[in-house]
């Protein structure tokens, strides 16, 4: 319990001064939002009224204590471009961000741990070797080059997958799954390389250990000893790089979900960014830090199911 | 023996196997492809704002597409150019120009199933006309003083002054002229889920990704021929990401204004490029109150250097119009134009200033910006004049320029079939509008006349003149002119032409 009310407490601090400083970082920006809403014909005087409309013109701290008084009574506040609850927006966006998060891990990962325990076992040999080049050569390429690189070559010239585009689950799993392979694979093809390594280091130390001494002299087969003895022990440093990456690829999305035209929370995001719609960028800096905060909260709880050793709060094991 | 027969059973239970999946596939297959066909899918640069008159504000011509297969206006121009009514049987000008009579449809319904009638069309404009709703296009429809119900499918509007205009703005793409039900304007529902007459209905709108509108069984007009089950309306703000969806077949057609995609579209077997030479263009403001641009010899300098047609070659490929007045003139206009690179005259009058002449032009902060200021800067130095870059981001653009903190920024007049309203609100020296601070008591004569203009042809004889002292003046520049460019694949037919930029799809089909 006393963890527990730890946690709440680092995530109320986080919250309170995450905000503070989007909406410091917002209001500095130049231009604002009026200027968008009224469109090019308007005059100073129409821009000036549209202000006073949106209640820009009030000082920053009433306007921000007015979206945290909002915010106590779980009220996320309206979109001043187009009128969206701000709540509902990232709630309908938040399957799209998930889905793409969860695939770009899981291929990843996919891609990290058999490498990552065959490079372990094969520690400096020819195959370690060209597996360790590969991972630099493709860590070097910024995820949106991966992306654009992948829609010439599979979209526009192969014509395999689609360049853009979002099927929701309820129109099938199939096209569902089409439109994510691209963008999950411009994050994957890059993120795989860090978890491979860091698998690889922590599992060529466990391969080290005497119980793995001993599972050898019992005689048994090499796959299992990598894979039931060896590769839990090592998957510490996987699992929280890996809860770090996924907290960071709540946000980090944007720019694949743009190219994508996913409409995801990144683009919703980047959107309020580029208008100045400073209540949805609020209301989506909120859920980004708490999601963090939660997510490596879960990284940590994970840790007990994987030793049994480990105990939180200080008891024995 | 028995394994023979056996044999030959496997083999043709395995064939009609094969054949019935065969088949099977193909059905699905043409199932799917007859399905495709049933739905267009347009790519669009912007999300509306909102589709009601006060709390969307602003329709952009993406927005506009979209809007057009919900709700109908007025009049409208039809594939032949000619203007026609929509919802309005006629229009009528009385002789002094004072009121116009629209006699409305009968037997219109909106898609809750509610009638059409006189009283969703008066609601609708003295709502907008009023100034406490605050309309943004208030200001280009002020000679309106309001619109009054004659009975039940007849509207009269009054008009301050005569003004050509009228005739016009009923067809024009803005939230206002759009008539919306009463019924959802007055639930609040219209912004969000728009309910209007034309020949689809709103099905969804998923915020950030698209918008679908689907086939109305009601619709009015029993002549037109709705060919599409569903039109999807696709979010993609990226140009290059709306043409490689185009290209790779995801999407239908999309607006674009880009040389090079167009360019590349003309060649390409699978694609047709739709284009429109439009009113209006890019201009450039030369703020009148900053110096050195309060000095005309300045300005006009600036104005011979400028060289729109090597622009529009080099830079736009010849994708956009040349203009000299912005608006169709017919050839008759003596537009007084300076420009075309006439670099000697400048540097003359430049001489005849006795001073360094420096500049700071502000340019957004693109691709297209940059470009544009860099050949600014190589052909001003041709005229002896230097010119400062200042790139800025597009909002903190628009705020700057309307604090008057710059000497040159670009700016454009839209395509809105009469760019009058639009030139007499950047000129005359009383409208807020008046964004480049040009006071002359003698344009604002000219906006006048022209403004109150009996006959069309006088009307556009007072622009012309309107435009040829703004030439010679030089408050305002001619950067390009506009054209309208839309890609579309080669089987989509029956797009109309694209007015004011709008691509025009309600009653397109696959051929």
């Amino acid at each position: 319990m006393r963890y527990l009310g730890r946690k709440l407490l680092r995530l109320a601090f986080v919250v309170v001064a995450v905000t503070t400083l989007t909406f410091l970082f917002v209001a500095l920006l130049p231009g604002d939002i009026a200027l968008l809403v009224v469109g090019p014909t308007a005059s100073p005087a129409e821009a000036a009224a549209v202000r006073e409309q949106l209640g820009l013109d009030r000082p920053m701290l009433v306007r921000y204590g007015e979206w945290l008084a909002g915010l106590v009574q779980g009220d996320l506040g309206v979109s001043l471009r187009t009128s969206e609850p701000v709540g509902e927006a990232i709630l309908s966006r938040l399957p799209v961000t998930l889905e793409l998060m969860l695939l770009a891990q899981v291929i990843a990962v996919a891609l990290a741990v058999p490498l990552g325990v065959l490079c372990a076992y094969r520690q400096n040999r020819w195959i370690d070797r060209i597996v360790t080049l590969t991972g630099f050569a493709m860590i070097s390429v910024p995820p949106f080059v991966m992306a654009l690189v992948l829609i010439f070559t599979v979209a526009l010239r192969l014509g395999w997958l689609p360049a853009t585009g979002y099927v929701p689950l309820s129109e099938g799993l199939w096209g569902n799954l089409r439109t994510f392979v691209l963008p999950a694979l411009s994050i994957a093809l890059i993120e795989w390389v860090t978890l491979m390594r860091l698998l690889r280091n922590d599992m060529i130390m466990t391969l080290q250990e005497d119980f793995i001494a001993m599972a050898r002299a019992k005689g048994l087969p090499a796959w299992r000893i990598l894979f039931r003895h060896a590769l839990r022990p090592s998957s510490f440093s996987l699992i929280t790089i890996l809860g770090l990456q996924i907290g960071a690829l709540i946000g980090g999305t944007l720019i694949i979900e743009s190219i994508f035209a996913l409409p995801g929370i990144g683009r919703l995001l980047l959107t309020g960014i580029f208008s100045r719609d400073y209540v949805v960028v609020q209301g989506c800096i909120l859920f980004i830090a708490v999601a963090y905060v939660v997510i490596n909260f879960l990284v940590d709880l994970t840790y007990s199911f994987l030793d049994p050793r480990i105990r939180v709060g200080g008891r024995d094991g | 023996m028995i394994s023979n027969a056996w044999s030959r059973v496997s083999r043709v239970f395995c064939r009609s196997i094969v054949g019935a999946v065969m088949a099977g596939a193909a059905g699905l297959a043409a199932g799917a492809a007859e399905a495709a066909d049933k739905i267009l899918t347009v790519g669009i640069e912007q999300e509306p704002t909102g589709f009601d008159a006060v709390k969307g504000r602003v329709l952009g011509e993406a927005p506009a597409s979209v809007m057009l297969t919900m709700v109908d206006r007025l009049m409208a121009y039809d594939a032949d150019g000619k203007l026609v009514g929509e919802l309005a049987e006629s229009m009528t000008a009385s002789e002094d120009g004072l009121t116009y009579v629209f006699k409305l449809r009968k037997g219109v319904k909106f898609h809750d199933g509610s009638d059409f009638t006189a009283d969703d069309v008066v609601t609708h404009f003295n709502r907008i006309l009023d100034p406490a709703s605050k309309y943004v296009g208030l200001q280009f429809i002020s000679p309106i003083k309001g619109a009054e119900k004659v009975d039940d499918h007849t509207v009269r509007f009054n008009l301050k002054h005569p003004w050509q205009p009228m005739r016009d703005i009923m067809s024009a793409f803005a939230l206002g002229t759009f008539i919306p039900s009463a019924k959802a304007v007055a639930a609040d529902t219209m912004n969000r889920q728009p309910v209007g007459t034309g020949p689809y209905r709103f099905k969804e709108w998923r915020g950030g990704d698209k918008i679908v509108v689907e086939r109305n069984p009601s619709y009015w007009n029993k002549d037109a021929r709705i060919h599409f089950d569903q039109i999807v309306f696709k979010l993609l703000p990226d140009q290059q990401t709306r043409h490689a969806a185009l290209q790779s077949g995801e999407i239908d057609v999309h607006w674009t204004d880009r040389g090079h995609s167009i360019v590349q579209a003309r060649s390409d077997p699978k694609l047709t490029v739709y284009s429109r030479d439009g009113e209006g263009g890019g201009i450039l403001f030369l703020n009148n109150s900053k110096p050195p641009l309060d000095d005309v010899r300045v300005r006009r300098a600036l104005s011979m250097a400028w060289d729109q047609k090597y622009y529009v070659e080099s830079q736009l490929q010849n994708t956009q119009l040349v203009t000299k007045t912005g608006f169709d003139d017919e050839g008759k206009c003596d537009s007084g134009y300076l420009g075309d690179g006439k670099f000697a005259e400048a540097r003359k009058l430049v001489a005849e200033i006795g001073k360094p002449v420096e500049v700071e032009l502000m340019h957004t902060a693109t691709q297209r910006g940059r470009e544009f200021g860099l050949l600014w800067q190589q052909l001003a130095k041709r005229a002896g004049i230097t010119v400062k870059l200042k790139p800025m981001d597009q909002l903190a653009f628009v705020g700057t320029v309307f604090k008057n903190d710059y000497q040159m920024a670009g700016w454009r007049i839209a395509d809105a079939g009469d760019i009058g309203p639009q030139l007499f609100a950047l000129l005359h020296s009383k409208s807020p509008y008046n964004l480049a601070h040009y006071k002359d008591e003698e344009m604002d004569k000219l906006l006048v006349t022209m403004r109150m203009a009996p006959t069309p042809a006088a009307r556009k004889t007072a622009m012309c003149a309107v435009v040829r002292k703004m030439n010679q003046d030089a408050p305002i520049l001619w950067s390009t002119g506009r054209t309208h460019n839309a890609i579309a694949k080669k089987n989509l037919k029956g797009i109309r032409p694209l007015y004011q930029g709008v691509v025009d799809v309600r009653f397109a089909w696959f051929e």
